[in-house]
């Protein structure tokens, strides 16, 4: 009854809805991409091999917190997915019978959501490096960096495979 | 000031690597097939194909992440394609907001 009623309520808006969610998809992919893999990586890297040098180390930081604050963009756009994702579901009329959708869910609800849900915590909340520095907490922002640092180790596969099985499943459709 | 020791090592990796592949795959193929069957009555997920192809895609998967997180942490190669070169420069800092 109450599904029905949205429905009804969405179904005249569901390509305005999908534009939406795919232009948040868009920016939730590849807005942090250029930041993470031409100025984070090398700097990580560079620390990585001399871990005790403090040019590198002051590089390190402030790449750190430039992308705190650059992962913003997909921050605002995760919401808006997960929004309009069950908004599309409802008013297109969609079921668990459609194998791609199901799988895509699945994998949303399995590494998606978790993921990002730490990475507001390091990005925004208690990880926020601004905020350490600011507090004059020396160790513990040095700790919230290294967190991040094995956050991004552990993350960045999964979310690099299965973000783009997520676009496969979703624009081809395969069964 | 000590800075500590970043914890990441090999042995830590590949278990992460382990861990995080069983999770999702095996996550994804047991959710994806208790709800077809539950749901639809439909039996074709438990057929050879389909864990066939699970069973190489977290294969594939467990590997890659294991080389992945490797690379990413510099365990692999020496960093020669890049000069480290200390120059002095001027790191623009946001100023933090005083509430008001």
């Amino acid at each position: 009854m109450m599904l029905d009623l949205l429905r009804q309520l969405l179904g005249p808006w569901y390509l305005q809805i999908k534009f939406v969610h795919v232009l948040a998809m868009a920016v939730w992919i590849a807005s942090t991409l250029v930041g993470y893999t031409y100025y984070l990586v090398p700097v990580f890297k560079a620390w990585r091999r001399n871990p005790q040098d403090q040019e590198i180390i002051a590089l390190r930081n402030w790449a750190m917190e430039r992308f705190d604050q650059g992962i913003i963009y997909e921050h605002i756009a995760f919401p808006l997915i997960i929004i309009t994702g069950p908004m599309m579901y409802i008013a297109g009329g969609w079921s668990t019978a459609t194998n791609w959708l199901l799988l895509k869910i699945i994998i949303v609800c399995l590494v998606a959501i978790p993921v990002e849900i730490v990475d507001y915590h390091i990005s925004h909340f208690g990880g926020a490096k601004q905020r350490l520095r600011a507090a004059g907490d020396a160790e513990g922002y040095d700790r919230a960096v290294q967190r991040h640092w094995m956050f991004f180790l552990v993350t960045s596969p999964p979310i690099m495979v299965f973000s783009l099985l997520i676009v496969f499943l979703a624009v081809t459709k395969p069964f | 000031m000590e800075y500590t020791e970043f914890k990441g090592n090999p042995a830590l990796y590949r278990r992460i690597a382990m861990a995080v592949t069983l999770y999702v795959n095996g996550g994804a193929f047991f959710a994806f097939a208790l709800i077809k069957y539950w749901l639809h009555g439909e039996t074709w997920v438990f057929g050879w194909k389909p864990i066939l192809i699970t069973l190489l895609f977290t294969a594939w998967f467990g590997r890659t992440m294991y080389r992945w997180m490797m690379r990413l942490d510099a365990r692999y190669g020496r960093g020669s394609a890049w000069v480290l070169e200390s120059i002095r420069v001027k790191l623009p800092e946001l100023r933090i907001r005083e509430p008001r």
